[in-house]
């Protein structure tokens, strides 16, 4: 906490990559100096800047409105920052796109600054609506809370910590809230020019204490943003109050948030996402299991680490209503730049959205008709993914074809999605499934909605339902995405095998002939969840230790590969050892033993699935399975 | 040897798994050693039946990872005490090797456990080996190094010990400046710190010191002729060249293998006297059979023998799939060799028949061979043969895929104990009966065999002794 100094916090808000300026109406003309064109981007305008660098509103050349991001020439030219960068647009754009401003692409521009472009979303920053209107009705504030807590899960699912959530980065849409500027935090935060100095990235008022502690980074961090977001969107004021940035890390170290008057059940998973502990927090998916109207479980300590494991029923019946004062039309601003012909309106984020009514109550009570084409998705397993099924437990009704009877129980739309491999979901999954446990699991898919009933406009919750059911369809197809590429990076191999308990934990693998060739023995389960080791600490959330012994029981001086082993997780994405750990030898003479250990910087909720690597040089390649 | 360094043994009695370790002393589980009843046998805890060894060498303990431990599995309980180091260090592999054996004048038997990959004096990787008194004895646990440890020397790989006699491997030591040539310590069981050093540099010993032979792989002592009253030393040289007289490096048939014979060893102090077999001299032989591998000794009536693993050996039409020559000898007759075992047309290449040895001797004796990468995914076998009879055979094969049986094998009195080092991840071993063919399996924290209190196992059974 001493050493704490903030970083780009000159103002209030308004910084790069966290402005509040990104992304909102609030376009201003270019500026001399600024280029014309970004890549294949042609720049419209600016929509803010900060220390960081400078978001401009662009068209890409099939003519959708964009923001591109550009970063300071000053953090460009350090070194590994543009790898790093690019790197992390790379995990941000496997985020599913609901309730987020999605991850379009990234480059470098003609000066080699990177850049990274994401959908365009008009609409108002939280933080504007609460400091100009004051706070939001509990209508909107569910929506908010809602739309808030699917897109960390989404964040999460892709196994990114978002670090700089606050309500200049949610920008309320017509279609919804949604989260901007997710997934290079980590990048900047990494900038070892920053973290020498002790700085914190991120804002005061939205850090969690183990953000201003320097302690390790998870998830958590942003579920306990999203505690304080919904405070304050529910309260028009911070629960830690205003102050300058070291009041505000004092107070949020020494006392508990003032989380005002909320509604229920928004007061109790406020409450519980802004736990010391961030242990003791509810993860993304509880909270939107909650707030879809299912229990959360208390939080606990013995919360097995299972991957993202999203189960989500249509009680996501809720309606977004969008502040009166949200304006349902972006081109209007755009139209205002003069850069857009009438045929060049910008495609609304999502079909259904087209045509927006005017926002309020009165302008929803519009009869929730199916939209077209989009009630059969549910049904509809996305090309590829046999990844979430529908729990055939006894009784379960069958798949419907039209929304669910308003009010009725739901019907079985518990979609789940999982790292195990495609068409190995088994209903009996959801029985040890942490996120929900309060709620039996046979129940789950016809769990009648009984969140606590939203004032009014009950009746269009058309755009809830569907958003809900997109959620999980989102959620699943990043899923998928992620199973591809970790099959596609694994050389087609077939996925890992179910677990079996069969593991090479213990058992020497041999390199070649078990006679004549080393052996590579892995002796223990690998140590996950660390946060620090030797003084190094995971960017991605957790290291994983793996201890292995090399054993050349053989004649021959073997030389061993300089490639690292790479160590798949349970989603099958590849990693590769830090270097804070020696690596293999180059070399085992006869007799030769050498230990050591293999240091992986994993997302907080992966597992490690195996090894692979070709360890003797220019020999076979071998598998270590872990789990 | 400024200090000889005690061991700590966990003395677990069967329904307390973690009873506390006795700090610095051999205590066993019976009160004296009273009841030991042989002197030939391999009674460790004076229970009056016969035990066994199981070394974990990769197995973690309390105190340090990858340190290794040993369990001594009650013949009567079916219990076990668990044995490591005093002060174990990281990746020592204490339990590379194992061998119960009479040390002392007590009737009980004695435990001797390699550490190949001890340091010593800062030399990394130069090998210790533990001396362990059984029978409730209160004598300290010796440690013995080489005179001049030297780094990667790796002295414990091979530990025997017969009679009046301990023999020690340590294949990778330099012999002469050549890298790897091997070397084999000798020290009477009642001067245990009294280290002679033998190698094929030493006058007399049949052929050259040339690098990676491997002198000493492994190590045996018996009565193969010479002095009937004197022990002969056997040692395996597998990664010996087929290369003819002279010295030459990676010349000839590659990791042939040999062995060598040391006849009264003990007595011929100035110049040794010698025998030496490559594989061709006894059957056809081709560049890495791996002759010597193994070794096992075992007697029946006068005659005496030494069965010789070659696990990539041609056994038979099937090429690498291993074999087991025997040697036999007699009070009236040198060494010479004898029957050839292997699997025939049953064989698959690969399948290291012969990479363990042992003989169970009582009652008509028998040969064990390990073929631990026999059968589908590795589970494998081991192939019991009556020697007087050999057409009198079984096949035992292990439980499950990978396990390795057959890994190590040895005698336990009327039982054989075989290790399966890869079973379930932590290992485990079997004891198969003489008489009734009953096949009982053991591992850690299985029946009342205690787990490693505070450690965990990780390849029970990669040893047995």
């Amino acid at each position: 906490m001493d050493t704490v100094t903030p970083r780009g916090m000159t103002g209030e808000e308004g910084e790069f990559p966290g402005g509040q300026d990104v992304n909102q109406p609030g376009v201003g003309g270019l500026r001399a100096g600024d280029p014309e064109q970004i890549g294949p981007y042609r720049l419209l305008g600016r929509l803010g800047e900060g220390g960081m660098g400078t978001v401009y509103l662009a068209l890409a050349p099939t003519g959708r409105p964009v923001a591109v991001k550009v970063v300071k020439a000053e953090f460009a030219v350090e070194e590994g920052f543009a790898a790093r960068f690019h790197a992390e647009v790379d995990n941000a754009r496997r985020v599913a796109s609901f309730c987020t401003a999605q991850v379009l692409d990234n480059g470098n521009d003609g000066s080699g600054r990177p850049y990274m472009v994401t959908e365009y979303i008009a609409g108002t920053p939280l933080s504007r609506q609460i400091s100009q209107h004051g706070a939001l009705e509990p209508g909107p504030l569910h929506g908010v809370a809602l739309g808030v807590a699917a897109a960390l899960a989404a964040i999460h699912v892709a196994g990114l910590v978002h670090r700089d959530l606050k309500p200049a980065n949610v920008i309320l849409s017509m279609s919804g809230p949604r989260v901007i500027d997710f997934g290079i935090a980590r990048a900047l935060d990494s900038t070892s020019g920053f973290t020498k100095s002790g700085e914190v990235l991120g804002s005061p008022g939205w850090w969690a204490p183990e953000q201003v502690r320097g302690q390790e980074i998870t998830p958590a961090a942003d579920v306990f943003a999203w505690g304080c977001l919904v405070a304050y969107a529910g309260n028009g004021r911070h629960p830690y109050g205003r102050g300058d940035m070291i009041t505000m890390a004092t107070r949020l170290l020494n006392s508990p948030p003032d989380l005002g008057a909320l509604p229920a059940p928004l007061n109790d998973l406020a409450r519980r996402a802004t736990a010391m502990d961030p242990y003791q927090r509810p993860t993304a998916q509880d909270l939107l299991i909650a707030l879809v109207g299912g229990g959360i479980a208390a939080p606990s300590a013995q919360r097995p680490a299972d991957p993202p494991t999203l189960i989500a029923t249509d009680v996501l019946n809720e309606s977004w209503q969008p502040p009166p004062n949200v304006e349902p039309d972006s081109t209007r601003t755009l139209g205002t730049l003069g850069a857009l012909g009438p045929d060049t309106v910008p495609p609304p984020p999502y079909p259904w959205t087209t045509g927006p009514t005017p926002s309020g109550p009165e302008g929803a009570q519009t009869t929730p008709t199916p939209p077209p084409g989009l009630s059969p998705a549910p049904a509809t397993p996305v090309p590829g993914s046999g990844a979430f099924t529908a729990p055939a437990g006894p009784g379960a009704p069958q798949e419907h074809d039209s929304p669910p009877p308003r009010g009725a129980s739901s019907g079985p739309r518990a979609l789940s999605v999982s790292d195990t491999s495609p068409g190995s979901v088994r209903s009996s999954d959801l029985r040890g499934r942490a996120p929900a446990p309060e709620i039996p699991p046979d129940i789950l898919p016809g769990i009648p909605a009984t969140i606590p009933p939203g004032p009014p406009a009950r009746e269009s919750r058309r755009n809830w339902i569907i958003a809900g059911i997109a959620a999980v369809l989102a959620l699943a197809v990043t899923a998928v995405v992620l199973l591809n590429i970790g099959q596609e990076r694994g050389r087609r191999e077939p996925p890992p095998p179910t677990p079996t308990g069969l593991t090479d934990v213990g058992r020497p693998v041999a390199l070649g002939s078990p006679i004549e060739d080393p052996q590579l023995l892995i002796p223990r389960s690998p140590a996950c969840g660390l946060v620090s080791y030797q003084g190094a600490r995971p960017s991605q959330g957790q290291f994983c230790v793996v201890r292995w012994t090399l054993l050349n029981t053989g004649g021959k001086l073997v030389a061993l590969g300089r490639d690292p082993l790479v160590l798949v997780d349970d989603r099958g994405q590849s990693h590769t050892p830090k270097p804070v750990t020696e690596g293999l030898p180059s070399a085992l003479v006869p007799g030769e033993r050498v230990d050591g250990v293999l240091v992986y910087d994993l997302p907080p909720v992966r597992k490690p699935a195996k090894l692979t690597g070709q360890v003797i040089e220019g020999g076979e390649k071998i598998e270590v399975r872990l789990s | 040897m400024r200090s000889l360094l005690s061991l700590l043994l966990a003395a677990a009695l069967p329904l307390t798994a973690s009873a506390p370790p006795f700090p610095a002393s051999a205590h066993a589980s019976a009160p004296s050693s009273a009841a030991c009843t042989s002197a030939e046998g391999s009674d460790f805890d004076g229970d009056g039946v016969d035990d066994s060894a199981v070394g974990d060498p990769f197995a973690d303990t309390v105190r340090a990872e990858s340190s290794g431990a040993v369990h001594v599995l009650s013949g009567r309980s079916g219990g076990g005490t668990v044995v490591t180091a005093a002060e174990p260090a990281a990746g020592d592999g204490f339990g590379w090797s194992v061998q119960l054996a009479h040390l002392d004048d007590d009737r009980c038997a004695d435990l001797l456990v390699g550490a190949p990959y001890a340091d010593v004096q800062g030399r990394e990787d130069a090998g210790a080996v533990y001396a362990i008194y059984g029978g409730g004895s209160q004598r300290e646990p010796v440690r013995l190094i080489a005179p001049e440890p030297e780094a990667d020397a790796h002295f414990g790989w091979s530990v025997t010990a017969r009679g009046p006699l301990v023999a020690i491997g340590a294949p990778h030591e330099n012999d002469g400046g050549v890298a790897d040539a091997g070397a084999v310590y000798l020290a009477g069981a009642d001067a245990l710190t009294t280290l002679r050093r033998v190698s094929q540099n030493t006058d007399g010993v049949t052929g050259n010191a040339e690098v990676g032979d491997m002198f000493g792989w492994a190590v045996e002592l018996g009565k193969l002729g010479g002095d009937a009253g004197e022990l002969d030393l056997a040692i395996g040289l597998p990664y010996e060249n087929d290369d003819g007289l002279g010295v030459q490096v990676g010349e000839g048939k590659l990791d042939s293998g040999a062995i060598g014979i040391l006849f009264d060893v003990a007595e011929n102090t100035g110049k040794q006297v010698s025998k030496k077999w490559d594989l061709r001299e006894i059957t056809e032989a081709e560049a890495g059979d791996r002759f010597g591998y193994s070794l096992a000794y075992g007697e029946e009536g006068d005659t005496s023998y030494l069965a010789v693993g070659a696990p990539l050996g041609d056994g038979g039409p099937v090429k690498n799939s291993g074999l087991v020559q025997l040697f036999q000898a007699s009070s009236t007759a040198e060494i010479t060799p004898a029957a050839t075992f292997h699997r025939d047309r049953e064989g698959v290449a690969g399948d290291g028949y012969g990479y363990a040895v042992a003989f169970s001797e009582g009652g008509g004796l028998r040969l064990a061979v390990g073929i631990p990468f026999a059968g589908s995914g590795r589970t494998g076998a081991v192939n019991l043969i009556t020697v007087g009879d050999p057409d009198q055979t079984r096949l035992v094969t292990g439980e499950s895929a990978g396990e390795r049986f057959g890994w190590s094998v040895a005698s336990a009195g009327n039982k054989l104990v075989v290790g399966a080092p890869d079973r379930e991840g932590s290992g485990g071993a079997a004891l198969l009966g003489r008489n009734d063919g009953a096949v009982t399996p053991v591992a850690p924290g299985a029946g009342q065999l205690p787990v490693l209190d505070g450690g965990a196992s990780v390849d029970f059974g990669a040893a047995v002794g």
